[in-house]
């Protein structure tokens, strides 16, 4: 009963949130404009076309993509700490950030014209990167029966490498590092209706697969042997766990670039405010990782004139802080 | 004591020698704030870490000069035969003094242990100065004061006429200059370009965005509105990429269909190419 409180109030917050996203901006169009603006698109009153050009064509756009790259992040956060049975998990630890870097700072070394469906070259090597990656680990990891454990390590190490060569890459091309810099921390600065459509389908196809396994994740959490006891194969669901993480977090990658901390900060917060059950994990990483990562997005564009603080900044810095505070306040964490 | 105290005077004689210097290397001062102080004469083999201070070099007819360049360092068309010694990300201080340089010039880009490395490393002494113009009148002091450590006469007074000559337009037309658009990012107000913009009576879009070099937002491009776009030529889109960005159509530039593509280095590059890049820009403000 309690949590059907906080899902309604997390609800609210992230229509709140969207509003915002629309009424704020970086530039000086302001919240009566915006609101008029906003309804002129839709067909009621009217408004400058400059003004409705901002509102439909960057800020809602803007803001629908923040969201859904939380709610993916926040999704696959409590996805990759279930994988691996740990609080301390998130989803770049297999290597997905530093693939997804490998990924663009190849194509723009050699130039590579990889636009697909309506994606840019960038986020479409962003997206393979990372997909690669993901791929060369379960392959190592699963020499080893791919548990949890060989699969950290062989992330691990794998991130290593590619960020040597990645380091490599930036040395020998031509203005490389403020490219791929500036795309990894700022990746939601071109954000597009493409973009937020693309991270509908990646959700609803994970949305749509997880209930089946809820039982089978709840059984998981409990280690391998208890939950072959108890009829689950936990190789089964570990596979289906790998896949997911990789498919959501590299479809947020590949139109928002690497927005660190949602991903390990959302499922602790959602955990704690209602419980760690599957079925209260899955609503909650979701909610509440579109609701922090649109209101970060737009913290950031409040900030200076003109210019927008990336989301990723502002999650790491007052995220971090938060979550510090978090840590003080309840030690048991 | 007597031993000591002759070792202070020697001292304080030596020391008095090194302030006094040459008098006519007087006031070559750096942007690094140092003062060049040159004791074997004008530099014979020179090592140039940026593009602009190549350019200026060949300008002032001391290209023979030059034994090293960075692999950025494109023009004059004579350059491609000087070695390299790697770029701004990879340079290293043993590369570069096995060119046996006397002069490295450098911009304040090129990291302090690498400058601090040449200064410090070798038996003989290498004269280290930086330059990083920003706008057309330092881009001339820059051009002065080489001429000057080089021991050439300055050629400025021609540049001076030429600049002289470009009229500023009065229609104040506003200019954003992309240099990447992921996020957006141009130049701002302290530097070369807008400096360049001002010249021929644009108004530079980056001039009301903090910083020298800021990112901003595709919806502050959308309601600065500017009546012209310049991209960098080469780059990774095309005029009509830009266009079919969202909401841009609605931009000045873009309904009137004045994006224009220009040679990167003549923009970014404080160089001698100067009146080139205003008779250029000249030409697009007024077509």
């Amino acid at each position: 009963m309690r949590n059907k409180h906080i899902f309604v109030l997390l609800g609210i917050s992230l229509l709140i949130t969207v509003s915002l996203g629309i009424v704020i901006g970086t530039s000086s169009v302001g919240i009566s404009d915006s609101v008029k603006a906003f309804f002129a698109g839709i067909g009621i009153g009217d408004a400058s076309a400059g003004d409705i050009a901002i509102v439909h064509g960057v800020r809602i756009p803007g803001i629908l993509v923040a969201i859904l790259a939380g709610s993916a992040l926040g999704l696959a956060g409590w996805l990759s700490q279930t994988l691996f049975r740990n609080d301390l998990a998130d989803p770049y630890i297999a290597g997905i950030g530093s693939g997804a870097i490998f990924g663009v700072n190849i194509t723009l070394l050699l130039g590579l014209q990889l636009g697909l469906l309506g994606m840019s070259a960038i986020s479409v090597s962003a997206f393979i990167g990372s997909l690669l990656a993901c791929l060369l680990i379960w392959i190592i990891a699963g020499r080893t029966g791919s548990t949890g454990v060989s699969l950290v390590l062989a992330g691990v190490a794998l991130s290593f490498v590619l960020s040597g060569v990645n380091y490599l890459i930036v040395m020998y091309g031509r203005d490389i590092l403020s490219k791929s810099v500036f795309w990894s921390w700022n990746g939601l600065a071109s954000a597009s209706y493409n973009d937020a459509l693309i991270l509908v389908v990646a959700l609803i196809f994970s949305i749509s697969i997880i209930p089946f396994f809820l039982n089978g994740i709840n059984a998981y959490l409990l280690g391998d042997e208890i939950s072959i006891y108890l009829g689950v194969d936990p190789k089964k669901i570990r596979r289906i766990l790998f896949l997911l993480v990789a498919l959501l977090t590299g479809t947020a990658v590949a139109t928002s670039g690497l927005l660190g901390f949602v991903g390990l900060i959302i499922p602790h917060i959602s955990r704690k405010l209602f419980g760690a059950d599957s079925k209260q994990m899955l609503p909650g990483s979701l909610l509440l990782g579109g609701s922090v990562l649109g209101f970060a997005y737009v913290f950031g564009k409040a900030i200076i004139p003109h210019q927008q603080i990336p989301a990723s900044v502002v999650m790491s810095i007052v995220g971090g802080i938060f979550f510090l505070y978090l840590v003080i306040r309840r030690p048991t964490w | 004591m007597k031993k000591f105290f002759l070792l202070v005077v020697s001292f304080v004689m030596v020391l008095s020698f090194v302030s006094c210097g040459n008098p006519s290397d007087a006031g070559i001062i750096d942007d690094l704030g140092e003062e060049i102080i040159l004791t074997d004469g004008s530099p014979q083999r020179i090592v140039s870490l940026t593009p602009n201070i190549t350019e200026i070099l060949f300008y002032l007819g001391v290209g023979d000069r030059v034994v090293a360049r960075t692999s950025f360092c494109n023009y004059p068309p004579e350059v491609e035969s000087i070695p390299t010694v790697g770029d701004m990300m990879n340079l290293s201080v043993e590369a570069i003094l096995g060119f046996e340089p006397d002069l490295v010039i450098a911009n304040r880009m090129v990291p302090m242990e690498i400058l601090d490395g040449l200064k410090g490393t070798s038996s003989r002494r290498i004269v280290v100065a930086a330059f990083d113009p920003n706008s057309i009148e330092s881009l001339l002091k820059t051009i002065d004061r080489i001429a000057k450590i080089c021991d050439v006469p300055s050629k400025t007074e021609e540049l001076r006429e030429g600049i002289e000559k470009i009229t500023s337009q009065k229609s104040e037309p506003v200019i954003y200059t992309e240099i990447w658009g992921d996020p957006p990012m141009t130049f701002g107000k302290d530097t070369y370009g807008s400096d360049l913009i001002s010249k021929i009576g644009g108004i530079n879009l980056g001039d009301q965005i903090l910083g020298d070099f800021p990112t901003t937002t595709h919806e502050s491009i959308i309601d600065l509105n500017p009546d012209i776009i310049i991209i960098p030529d080469p780059y990774q889109e095309t005029a009509q990429d830009i266009k079919k960005r969202n909401g841009y159509g609605n931009i000045s530039a873009v309904k009137n269909d004045k994006i224009y593509s220009i040679n990167a280095d003549l923009l970014m590059r404080p160089s001698p190419r100067i009146i080139e890049i205003l008779t250029l820009l000249q030409e697009i403000i007024t077509d």
